[in-house]
């Protein structure tokens, strides 16, 4: 482990610039952890291999056997997946509108339903959020911001209290220690995402997200919490002009790795809801998750910092010092702005997709918007739907029919 | 007879007077969540239509709420959806090709 902190300490310092300092930070006090299990980990090593091209202007196609790959079986996933069934206003079982798989940098297989097609975006409800990481490793990178900051900084409704000790990191990882109900159905009166998106909070939903009282210290509780990725984006916000904000995601990031058709609302105070809407193609998803496979560089350039990508794997340390109601058990394991399917022994977690490698991570939205990025299998999966009826899509099994695709 | 209906009587009188304190206690969080119905549908019609390029029914059928509501116009020249439900109207508009849909 001294090595390791050695490794990136000298990795560090040969990047210089100021604004690796922060995440230098973020990444020594990740490696400290460590001696807790888990916590401070990250299972990332991206794919050793040099592209052929890249998919900024679209997908190459390559047929599943060309790669090794079984088109029948991948046949049976179409089946599992794009069997609906019952009348269409009940929304019952699987509902899959488009799925892409995507393998040594080749798309070989899509399919789409629901009135969906190739160019028609979807909406991606939650996976938005890692769209609010990417924008936090491209500002970081520019020296806008360090992720050792306090968010006061960028935030003045924050510059009061205990408030104060909010920093960037607890935002990204979720451990902000800030009052939340997140629930659609279930208790829709008490909960702050609806309240958020559609009610008390919907004009200027950072400021709701600000007003929050804490119900636990700064980085000791792990709470997914729909509210910090817009306080982030407001935040953001806050560090350049509003015609630059405007531009910002599409001249740093979707144009830059091709995500052309890209649409992401905003509330009424003019700021990106970062935890909800995102709109895209599942191909234009899957250069996303393409990004962030590929250690977050483009084309040879690199777009999100030096180990950006190892930073929103690493577990939260929060995540680790929080006793998981029932509902979270169930639920992936967290990094920062991405889910993580590592699982936790000392937490008593096994992988929430077991027959799924470790090193998968995934941005997962509600109704089952989904991009899995698996490094060691060299392949991104970017699936839209509107499956309701949660219980009724057996994800592990989805997943397990894909990698069976993939020859010996 | 006339014992079962005053029992019957106390029994709906409380029911009323239960159903009332539950309200009156919780009566900040109803009234924050009465927009409910009308600022998600819009958004959500607004979003499927204009954004997603849904067919009004399919949009409709995607936008369903468990909640009421009562008239739902969507103005195709202007890009707006106006959604009145449990009281309350809200109106999300249209703002471009990068942009989508806001609930103003």
């Amino acid at each position: 482990m001294k090595n390791t902190r050695f490794a990136r300490t000298a990795l560090v310092i040969a990047a210089g610039a100021m604004l690796a300092t922060g995440l230098h930070i973020t990444l020594a006090d990740a490696a400290k952890d460590s001696k807790a299990g888990d916590g401070g980990k990250s299972l990332f090593a991206p794919p050793k291999v040099a592209r052929d091209y890249w998919p900024t202007k679209d997908w190459k196609v390559k047929k599943p056997e060309e790669l090794g790959m079984s088109s029948a079986k991948l046949k049976a996933v179409e089946d599992y997946a794009f069997t609906r069934v019952g009348p269409e206003a009940e929304r019952r079982g699987i509902r899959t509108d488009g799925l892409v798989i995507i393998k040594n940098g080749y798309l070989v297989y899509e399919k789409y339903a629901g009135g969906f097609d190739k160019d028609r975006v979807h909406l991606t409800w939650s996976v938005s959020k890692s769209f609010t990481n990417a924008l936090y490793g491209i500002a970081a990178k520019e020296g806008r911001l360090k992720i050792a900051d306090p968010a006061f900084k960028y935030y003045k409704a924050l510059d009061r209290g205990d408030h104060r000790k909010i920093t960037i990191d607890h935002l990204l990882r979720m451990s902000s220690g800030l009052y939340s109900n997140e629930t659609y159905e279930a208790s829709p009166l008490k909960s702050t995402v609806n309240a958020m998106l559609f009610t008390t909070g919907h004009k200027d939903m950072a400021a709701y997200a600000a007003s929050q009282d804490f119900e636990a210290p700064p980085g000791e509780k792990w709470e997914y919490a729909s509210p910090t990725p817009n306080l982030l984006m407001a935040m953001l916000k806050n560090t350049m002009s509003a015609a630059e904000y405007d531009r910002y995601p599409w001249d740093k990031l979707f144009n830059v790795i091709g995500m052309k058709n890209a649409v992401w609302e905003r509330d009424a105070a003019g700021t990106f809801v970062g935890s909800s809407y995102v709109f895209a193609t599942p191909r234009d998803m899957a250069k996303f998750g393409y990004l962030f496979l590929n250690d977050g560089t483009w084309e040879g350039k690199r777009i999100l910092p030096e180990g950006w990508v190892r930073y929103s794997t690493t577990l939260a340390p929060g995540y680790l010092k929080t006793k998981l109601d029932a509902e979270d058990r169930k639920d992936a394991n967290y990094g920062a702005l991405w889910w993580l399917n590592m699982g936790v022994p000392e937490m008593d977690l096994p992988p929430v997709y077991p027959d799924a490698p470790r090193d998968m991570f995934m941005a997962l939205g509600h109704w089952s918007q989904m991009i899995f990025v698996i490094p060691s299998l060299d392949m991104v999966i970017a699936y839209t739907g509107d499956t309701r009826e949660k219980s009724s899509f057996d994800r592990n099994r989805f997943l397990k029919m894909i990698i069976d695709s993939i020859g010996k | 007879m006339k014992k079962i209906l005053k029992i019957a009587l106390i029994l709906l009188l409380v029911v009323i007077v239960g159903i009332g304190a539950w309200v009156a206690a919780n009566w900040k969080d109803i009234s924050a969540f009465l927009p409910m119905a009308s600022g998600a549908y819009a958004k959500f019609m607004c979003s499927s239509i204009f954004v997603e390029g849904k067919t009004e029914e399919a949009a409709r059928n995607w936008s369903l709420l468990s909640l009421p509501v009562s008239s739902c116009e969507i103005d195709y020249k202007n890009k707006t959806v106006t959604v009145k439900g449990l009281g309350r109207e809200n109106t999300a508009r249209y703002k471009g090709a990068r942009f989508g849909c806001t609930v103003e």
